[in-house]
């Protein structure tokens, strides 16, 4: 009788959980214990050890559930009395003890994912300083900042969202140096998230990001836990979500998309010259073309006479103009950017190969496309490679466009009126109340001083 | 929506204006001035231009050298800007000027003088005011036909020859002249010579110009020492001859500076080259410079043979010549504003009879062997 009643109580659990077929149920102590657990997100050789065989030595006499936790030697056990929640436990990978003389059943936490070693982040290289990457585990991304910031003034605030997914969220920033109001605000907002689910940081970036016109980003992701560390103790707030290498680190403002970790690492004066690098690197990304475009259509005169003999000869046998030249090779290098991205790693380097080399110059030999120009795009594709963080390179790519489009219609002055709104929407833009192109967007000397050389930490500091 | 009515109004402002690609212009690289008389009883002349034009069509591609890179067209008429709209009706692209480097007179245009057609030039072909202003005797003309070293553009060698050797006179100082700065001008004179079977390129001299006509012609040697006293750079090879011990020893010319100065005494200016040279042994007899002493010689003797020559020059110029292309009208035009203002009008006649002195600074740096 009693055993039906165990039984009875398993079938509820099978049918709230649709009858999966990785649920398996275990009876011991004939058949008055019973284990229930979902293979394979649980650490089986922990179970064998910690909960097993310290159930096998017990004397019949002694099976209550007061008892068997204190003959458990595993770490987290809670006695729980609600049943309908027995299926949340089990999806998150926790072994059930139910017991037939008693209501209340035990909940032994030994869930063991299936997870990535840590590795160096592919997108964020650098040659000095800490190689290890996020990964996509909660818990080890959590160590890893843990690992590094051991502060009791580090507060790590914890949601769950999504209906389907129920993803782990995590808020960390540090109590006395970040704004109050902006993680009260956050907070909030994301308390209020109604989603199904949510499978990376992007759902989460999207979300929080409640601008129309999202041109530029203005939230920074990140997969390196130095640069995550830097930018809490900046005062700014990271969000780590399980299930996502990627943290998002948030206000993120112009100048910390052209920063690179390595700044942090290497000598003020060489942080100093790349940092101008990139400036420059993101101006010819910006406009070389369209400047190419002016004055090649418009202005001549401002084109020294040794070049433009070269230029008009190398243009003669083109039969378009240069602007649509500039577009057709500008696709071109997205295609093969996409292109390279998604096939296999050995291929794409073929695919490169093959179009940086054989179809530009055939392209250059059968007239269609003219020496200069190929120089051009191809200089202006490496440059927008040169910022650092790639979600603010794209965002430059495409920016080039509508300056193109200007500078072919209206030359230089068109060039610069364009660029003059950019700037302006640059200038306009802010990241959750810091504005865009802060520090230099005051006139403060100070930090403006610090960011070029690299935040170095003088003797003044 | 804001940047909507920006981009909006930018497109406004802008206007589809057509521009014009590069491979459709009609590059002219240099410019070549002739006239002459129609006939012998018509009082209408012919203006002659010749352009160096850069042929796109071949220069760079894959059939490098398959025709000549450059050609040369000539049209004439009645006038400078008849001639300029005849070639721009000549022409199936569009014809620039801006990347003109180098406009080049024939005697007769020099003689009846250029002013005038540079001014109309620039307005009507647009060229810029750093072109060269060169004269040659005989006709332009055949000075563009002369080949250049190497199939290179006869107006960028024309040029490189010019930076190198000659004296610099742009178009925006005949430009300037006639609009009363008070000063002539010196351009240089371009001739040519046969070598190897081509006719080549050299500076035979300069031309000085009075008012921008043709005053008088000055030797190579006159007009480095002009560009000298015009502080223009780099003067190549002005070389001074002395006789130390009875034996010749040569100086050659390492760096300069003169300044003008003035002084008026009993209404009458004088003027004083105040300069400050250097210069390094060139030849010399076997041991013939050793000591201090034998150096401080050949400095003094060198001084007195420069004043000779530089006196001379002015002589030449502002006497035989009755030309100011030393400047000394603007001096006083910038630092004697109250007598130039009292006398400009017979300024004329008042400049052969000036005083002009030579006050030099001569130092031999170099005495050893000079590369």
């Amino acid at each position: 009788m009693e055993n039906d009643l165990l039984k009875n109580r398993i079938n509820a659990i099978f049918n709230a959980l649709l009858n999966p077929p990785d649920l398996k149920v275990r009876y011991i102590h004939r058949e008055e214990i019973c284990l229930i657990h979902i293979e394979g997100i649980v650490d089986l050789d922990l179970c064998q050890e910690s909960v097993i065989k310290p159930l096998l030595n017990l004397r019949p006499d002694e099976l209550t559930l007061n008892s068997i936790i204190n003959s458990l030697s595993a770490l987290n056990i809670i006695i729980h009395d609600k049943e309908t929640d027995i299926p949340s436990f089990l999806l998150n990978g926790s072994l059930i003890i139910l017991e037939s003389n008693s209501k209340e059943f035990l909940e032994i936490q030994l869930a063991k994912f299936e997870k990535r070693s840590i590795n160096s982040p592919e997108m964020e290289v650098s040659l000095r300083g800490p190689k290890d990457g996020f990964v996509e585990d909660l818990s080890i991304n959590r160590s890893l900042i843990r690992k590094r910031l051991k502060s009791e003034d580090l507060k790590i605030v914890s949601l769950n969202l999504g209906t389907y997914s129920n993803t782990s969220i995590e808020v960390y920033y540090l109590e006395s140096v970040a704004d109050s109001n902006l993680v009260t605000q956050l907070l909030s907002q994301l308390k209020k998230m109604e989603t199904e689910y949510i499978i990376d940081s992007s759902f989460i970036e999207k979300y929080v990001d409640r601008r129309i016109l999202k041109i530029l980003p203005i939230i920074q992701n990140t997969q390196r836990p130095d640069t995550v560390i830097s930018n809490l103790i900046e005062g700014r707030l990271a969000i780590l979500i399980d299930g996502s290498p990627d943290v998002l680190i948030l206000p993120a403002v112009f100048w910390q998309f052209m920063e690179s970790p390595a700044d942090y690492y290497d000598l003020p004066v060489f942080s100093f010259f790349v940092k101008v690098l990139r400036l420059i690197a993101l101006f010819f990304s910006l406009t070389l073309p369209s400047f190419y475009v002016a004055i090649t259509t418009f202005h001549w005169g401002l084109i020294p006479t040794e070049i433009l003999t070269s230029f008009a000869s190398a243009r003669s046998g083109v039969p378009y103009p240069i602007v649509l030249e500039i577009l057709l090779l500008e696709f071109t290098f997205e295609f093969l950017r996409e292109a390279g991205m998604r096939f296999p790693q050995n291929v794409g380097q073929v695919v490169s190969v093959v179009g940086a080399l054989v179809i530009g110059e055939a392209a250059v030999q059968a007239g269609l496309v003219s020496a200069p120009t190929l120089i051009i795009v191809a200089f202006t594709g490496i440059t927008s490679f040169i910022i650092p963080k790639y979600s603010f390179g794209s965002s430059v790519r495409l920016l080039r466009f509508p300056l193109l489009v200007t500078s072919s219609i209206a030359g230089l002055p068109g060039l610069l009126l364009s660029f003059t709104v950019i700037l302006t929407h640059f200038i306009n833009s802010n990241s959750f109340g810091v504005s865009y192109m802060s520090p230099v967007s005051k006139v403060h000397t100070q930090s403006t001083k610090r960011w070029f050389f690299s935040n170095s930490h003088t003797e003044e500091d | 929506m804001r940047k909507a009515i920006a981009f909006l109004t930018l497109f406004l402002l802008g206007g589809c204006s057509t521009g014009t690609q590069i491979e459709d212009l009609a590059l002219i690289l240099g410019t070549g001035i002739d006239e002459k008389e129609k006939g012998m009883f018509e009082e209408e002349k012919v203006v002659t231009i010749t352009s160096e034009v850069l042929n796109t069509e071949t220069e760079g591609g894959q059939e490098k050298g398959a025709s000549q890179a450059y050609f040369l067209e000539s049209i004439s008429g009645k006038t400078i800007n008849d001639a300029i709209s005849k070639q721009k009706l000549l022409h199936p692209k569009e014809v620039s000027a801006l990347h003109n480097k180098v406009v080049v007179f024939g005697e007769s245009v020099l003689q009846n003088g250029i002013t005038e057609i540079v001014s109309e030039f620039t307005r009507i072909a647009s060229i810029r005011g750093s072109t060269y202003i060169v004269g040659v005797k005989g006709k332009a003309y055949d000075l563009l036909k002369s080949s250049a070293v190497e199939e290179k553009s006869i107006s960028d060698s024309m040029v490189k020859l010019i930076n190198r050797q000659g004296i610099k006179t742009k178009a925006i100082e005949i430009l300037e002249e006639a609009s009363g700065k008070p000063q002539d001008s010196v351009v240089p004179l371009l001739d040519t010579m046969e070598s190897e079977g081509q006719t080549r390129l050299m500076i035979s001299g300069a031309a000085v110009l009075s008012g921008g006509k043709l005053a008088g012609y000055l030797n190579h040697k006159e007009m480095e020492l002009v560009a000298l006293l015009q502080n223009q750079k780099p003067i190549l090879g002005v070389k001074v001859k002395v006789m130390y011990k009875n034996k010749p020893v040569e100086v050659v010319l390492g760096n300069s500076h003169f300044k003008l100065n003035s002084v008026l005494s009993d209404n009458k200016p004088k003027f004083i080259f105040n300069g400050v040279l250097t210069f390094n042994v060139d030849k010399a007899p076997l041991g013939g410079i050793t000591t201090t002493e034998d150096v401080s010689n050949v400095e003094l003797l060198t001084k007195k043979e420069l004043n000779r020559k530089l006196t001379a020059l002015t002589k030449k110029i502002i006497v035989k010549y009755q030309c100011d292309a030393l400047g000394l009208g603007n001096h006083l035009y910038r630092f004697r504003p109250s007598y130039w203002k009292k006398n400009h009008n017979n300024w004329g006649s008042t400049l052969p009879e000036v005083d002009v002195d030579f006050k030099t600074d001569v130092t031999i740096k170099s005495v050893g062997l000079h590369g």
